[in-house]
């Protein structure tokens, strides 16, 4: 036990660091069921835990990226039962009995050759969220015109490619 | 970023949410507004009492339309129901956020929410959209819930034929905010203009029932708003509001 | 199955546990969308105009194409938003209940 307290578990964890709850706010934890990526899975969760968090720390499936956790960069995008949605924005909690789909479940196809085969992807933070995100839409929308897909990716923050190779990738997939 | 600690409350009814609400709670919809702001701690409250669970329906009876406050916005964005009857709704759900946020996020949160420049509550005034609350009370116009009342659907009454809308907006990027936005209505015997977060525009409402240019019309509605900026953003998006919505 | 109670249940997962909810119903055309898995489904009552036409008897219910809800292409012109992408379940009813959506994926 230093004077810093004790060192957390989990060094890399969002919001370390910042003022501690009043002692006599609730800290209990809730048994969640979740399937994820067709497997069905059991954990412990307190209430705040993001199901990004959840998803990277608790699962262990790091594809899964965390941004700015505020909703705007797109990283941390999965499916829940089907439509995309911000990890960060979304607590474990809420997802009990949901079935979610992460990057580590989607099936490599023609949309992950098409990215490799155009570079749309460098540092391949963003990738993740990227594929999830069109992964949703092209099921609902296979012939997307060039605006269809900009607007389709414009919650996805991307900070290496420009985005014309991304968009591309789709285009020609 | 994490939230501060929290009580995590289901509710299935909305009898049940609004006794699982007291002064230290927050109700959590989709909680694409919400979450960021307890991610940065900028709001803690100690018990959430979720709603997203309360089903939401987008229904039409006898020609009126009714929105239950847990539709999701992405919902009411592919809906083929509110596309071909209230167009207007579907161009304004589309300035709000992106896709995997109106995945989630929810009418009834925009609105309660109540960001100013949320677009949804300008497309809804300028459409004369009354707001059922748990109470059992309804509004008309600016909504302002009091202790313990929740919104739990929104009904917006039917076009009549021929009407036109129009709904044009200027953000800096695609699903931030928008700087101005204007939400225009025209029917056979009736001209309905909101500006983004300053309501109707009585004055260029008027003034087009009269027969004034759009040019005309639209600097009214441009004295809403304060800037010069601002002012010159109203009156231009007004104005192509209008040209689009028919009136010349 | 009635009208009724094909509406009546707005969220449930069915036997594979993926969320069917109930998104949009028009009372006045009777017709329900229906969302699974990332994609809609429109379910359209039979050609019923008014309550008096209904019989007590089940079968009046939905107009019964396919049994294992296939899935048949929507045409454009039930679609105004100009999206080819809603489709049409035949709805078939099993007995079960809903036999909706043996979905497929489109890719």
């Amino acid at each position: 036990m230093s004077g810093w307290g004790d060192t957390p578990p989990d060094l890399d964890r969002p919001g370390f660091g910042t003022p501690p709850a009043s002692a006599d706010a609730p800290r209990t934890t809730t048994r969640i069921s979740v399937r994820v990526n067709g497997t069905q899975r059991h954990a412990e969760v307190e209430p705040r835990t993001l199901l990004s968090d959840f998803l990277r720390h608790d699962l262990g499936l790091t594809g899964t990226k965390v941004g700015c956790e505020t909703g705007s960069c797109g990283a941390c995008t999965v499916q829940l039962d089907g439509e995309p949605a911000r990890a960060c924005l979304t607590f474990a909690i809420q997802v009990h009995e949901a079935d979610i789909t992460t990057i580590e479940g989607l099936p490599h196809g023609p949309l992950h050759a098409a990215f490799h085969e155009h570079h749309a992807l460098q540092c391949g933070f963003c990738t993740a969220g990227m594929l999830m995100t069109l992964d949703a839409f092209l099921k609902t929308n296979p012939e997307p015109t060039e605006d269809e897909v900009k607007h389709a990716l414009s919650g996805n923050l991307c900070r290496c490619t420009g985005y014309a190779p991304i968009v591309k990738a789709v285009l020609e997939r | 970023m994490k939230p501060a600690p929290f009580e995590y409350v289901v509710a299935g009814s909305w009898d049940e949410a609004v006794a699982a609400l007291d002064g230290d709670s927050r109700v959590l919809a989709g909680g694409q507004s919400l979450v960021p702001l307890m991610n940065q701690r900028l709001v803690r409250p100690r018990r959430l009492v979720d709603i997203s669970g309360i089903p939401g329906l987008i229904e039409r009876r006898r020609g009126a339309l009714r929105i239950g406050a847990t539709v999701r916005q992405a919902a009411l964005e592919r809906s083929t129901l509110i596309a071909g009857g209230w167009p207007l709704l579907r161009q304004a759900v589309r300035h709000v956020g992106h896709p995997a946020t109106r995945a989630r996020g929810t009418i009834g949160g925009s609105v309660v929410h109540a960001d100013p420049r949320a677009e949804l509550i300008c497309a809804l005034i300028a459409l004369d959209a009354r707001f059922t609350l748990s109470s059992g009370r309804a509004v008309h116009g600016p909504l302002q819930l009091g202790p313990g009342e929740l919104l739990t659907a929104i009904e917006v009454p039917r076009l009549q034929p021929f009407a036109k809308s129009a709904f044009v907006a200027y953000a800096r990027t695609s699903g931030s905010f928008a700087d101005a936005a204007v939400a225009v209505v025209l029917e056979p015997d009736r001209a309905a203009d909101a500006v983004l977060g300053a309501g109707r525009a009585g004055e260029a409402e008027a003034a087009v029932r009269a027969g004034a240019s759009a040019t005309d019309a639209a600097a009214l509605a441009a004295d809403l708003v304060d800037g010069d900026h601002h002012r010159a953003l109203v009156a231009e998006l007004t104005r192509r509001a209008l040209v689009e919505a028919g009136h010349a | 199955m009635t009208w009724e109670e094909l509406i009546a249940e707005p969220r449930r997962r069915d036997e594979h546990g993926v969320l069917v909810v109930l998104e949009e119903v028009d009372h006045d055309t009777r017709t329900a969308v229906f969302r699974r898995a990332g994609e809609s489904f429109t379910v359209r009552a039979d050609k019923v105009t008014s309550p008096s036409d209904f019989k007590p008897a089940p079968e009046f219910a939905l107009e019964v194409k396919v049994l294992t809800g296939e899935i048949v292409d929507e045409d454009a012109e039930r679609s105004p938003a100009g999206s080819g992408r809603a489709r049409v379940v035949a709805a078939g009813v099993a007995a079960a209940g809903l036999a909706l959506l043996a979905a497929r994926r489109r890719r």
